[in-house]
């Protein structure tokens, strides 16, 4: 992590770019739904901007590995969640 | 006592306890939420199969959704800015930076305030047909007559039907018992309220009572081995039937009961009235209907098939008469808009430049559905594919241009629906369908989350200078672990945003 004021002032300069980076995503995300409704554009351009947030404001790039253990598990339980959606599929009044 | 690793980190993890406290509650958000996302993606696939209803798409304006969008973003910006400039040891810029965070976070609640404040204002019919119709101006005002006849919950009686009594209230006889040839024995009149309805039920209760003790006694007199039944409040009176002295009207909000019926009517509290519903109220009625959905109608006839049609351009009998207050009516104020950005002033000036007929808006109504829908077969005629079934059976009827005969149409018709082909109304709430029930579920929870972090960051604002004094890694490190709570916060939205608002 930066520490001297001249680095602060480089990452803050940084942090402006990301911000610029995810304001532009955002029009994108809108221009492209216009164009085309395709969730998996909308969803990639979405965790893009995610990954961007998660990774550079949450300072995720550079954490201690107790906080990635903890976001491990924790992705793991919540992407099994969605999985389970797909049950629907076997669901016997859909399914037939 | 010194709390050990507040700032400096532990040797082994390398992190401060606020730091580890923070990560472990953001994983319990992102279960919580994933748990959420989940139910709308079931909800979602599950009304692609075969649902009662069609998911709802492009309801919710995206022009609202991209601004809060933008102004999350941005407040994640200065978040971060403001946490640098604690480094920088600056107190006066955080404190300008993280002001204006919480002030992003008040624009974010009030356009989502708008965005809720249209939803809650613009209604939904289902017809008995599953035709639905849109719109705003509810009037579900519903007028019983010629009521005598009262059943009432001795429990749960709570004097609701009372309040909604139109003109004076009658006095009311108790019927006591029925004799041999039908006719009911009736006490003297009194004036009902939860006090004397608590005084019948003591008086009937404590009858009762007597009555089984003495049997029990009595049986134990024949019997010595009998074993005594406990007198339980079960045992007891549940109701009682009351005559009125003179028949009465009820006028109420058709919402506000728990069932209707065409001779009886039922409160929440259970009392039931016999009565038959005025003339003046045969229906449920919408001043202005913005969408017409026929997709679960016979969809080979839609200029036929669907009762809209009969009952569209039909105006309310209470329309103009002063006294139809249901405790809901629409004044100006009330009027719901189906989209953000209707413009009342503007609207009210076109109702004015030309004679509101309903029928001609009606017809236009009409015109505008079915040209629309023949736009769409055409385009997909031209383009050798199949029409979209969403696009072809769904238009909004507020507005059409006829590219033939180069003529913009608009409409402004009402509706009234016969009660008894009322399947369903409702505000766009979760009542309406699940869609609603997720998209409040999700986007009033995350709205909850933007409320508690802006007052924290606020907090910290107007508050931390004293820590800030005296410890500043201290006050940076808890501005850190808000700023990561409202980085998250941001991260949800940004899936939010595009499933609810674009897809």
């Amino acid at each position: 992590m930066a520490d001297t004021p001249e680095e602060i002032l480089k990452d803050m300069k940084k942090y402006w770019r990301i911000g610029w980076i995810l304001l532009a995503c955002t029009v994108l995300t809108v221009v492209v739904a216009e164009i085309t409704p395709s969730v998996t554009i909308g969803l990639g351009i979405a965790t893009v901007k995610a990954g961007l947030v998660a990774f550079i404001f949450m300072h995720l790039n550079h954490e201690k590995s107790m906080i990635y253990k903890v976001l491990v598990y924790t992705c793991f339980f919540a992407l099994g969640l969605l999985f389970l959606t797909l049950l629907h599929l076997y669901d016997p009044l859909i399914a037939r | 006592m010194e709390i050990p690793f507040e700032v400096k980190p532990r040797p082994d993890t390398g992190l401060w306890n606020a730091k580890v406290g923070i990560w472990l509650f953001l994983a319990s958000e992102v279960m919580l939420f994933g748990g959420l996302f989940s139910g709308y993606l079931f909800l979602r696939l599950g009304s692609a199969g075969e649902a009662d209803y069609f998911w709802p798409q492009g309801v919710l304006s995206v022009g609202f959704g991209f601004v809060n969008t933008l102004i999350l973003i941005l407040s994640s910006v200065f978040v971060v800015v403001a946490w640098l400039q604690l480094r920088l040891r600056n107190f006066e810029k955080f404190r300008f930076w993280m002001i204006l965070v919480v002030l992003c976070a008040g624009i974010f609640l009030v356009n989502k305030g708008f965005e809720y404040s249209a939803k809650f204002k613009h209604y939904g019919i289902k017809l008995s047909d599953n035709s639905i119709v849109e719109g705003h101006g509810i009037d579900d005002t519903i007028r019983y007559e010629g009521i005598k006849e009262v059943t009432i919950d001795l429990a749960r009686f709570n004097g609701q039907f009372l309040e909604n009594v139109d003109g004076d209230t009658p006095k009311f006889r108790e019927v006591i018992s029925i004799d041999a040839e039908g006719k009911s024995i009736l006490g003297d009149p009194f004036e009902l309220s939860e006090k004397t309805v608590g005084k019948i039920e003591e008086r009937r209760n404590n009858a009762l009572r007597e009555k089984h003790l003495a049997s029990n006694e009595e049986k134990k007199d024949k019997d010595p081995d009998f074993v005594p039944i406990r007198w339980l409040p079960a045992m007891g009176v549940k109701q009682v039937s009351l005559i009125a002295d003179k028949e009465f009207s009820i006028q109420i909000s058709r919402k506000k009961l728990r069932k209707s019926f065409p001779d009886s009517v039922k409160f929440r509290d259970q009392s039931s009235l016999k009565g038959t519903i005025s003339k003046l109220t045969p229906g449920l009625y919408l001043e202005a209907v913005d969408r017409i959905d026929l997709r679960a109608t016979d969809s080979d006839n839609p200029e036929t098939s669907t009762l809209v049609w009969k009952y569209l351009g039909q105006e309310s009998l209470l329309q103009g008469q002063a006294d139809h207050g249901s405790g809901d009516a629409d004044d100006g104020e009330d009027k719901d808009h189906a989209a953000i950005g209707y413009n009342e002033d503007e609207q009210k000036v076109k109702d004015d430049s030309h004679p509101h007929d309903p029928k001609k808006e009606a017809e236009t109504a009409k015109k505008i559905f079915l040209g629309a829908r023949d736009n769409v077969l055409k385009e997909a005629k031209d383009e050798e594919k199949e029409a979209d079934f969403g696009e072809t059976l769904n238009h909004s009827v507020l507005k059409w241009t006829d590219e033939e005969n180069d003529e913009v149409l608009e409409s402004h018709a009402p509706i009234l629906v016969p009660w008894k082909d009322v399947k369903l109304y409702s505000n766009f709430t979760p009542k309406w369908n699940t869609y609603y029930a997720i998209y409040f579920t999700l986007t009033g929870l995350h709205g909850l989350h933007v409320l508690l972090g802006a007052l924290v960051l606020l907090y910290f604002a107007v508050f931390g200078r004293k820590l800030f004094d005296k410890d500043p890694e201290h006050m940076t490190n808890r501005v850190e672990v808000g700023g990561l709570f409202w980085h998250f916060v941001d991260l949800v939205w940004i899936f939010l945003f595009p499933i609810l608002y674009l897809m």
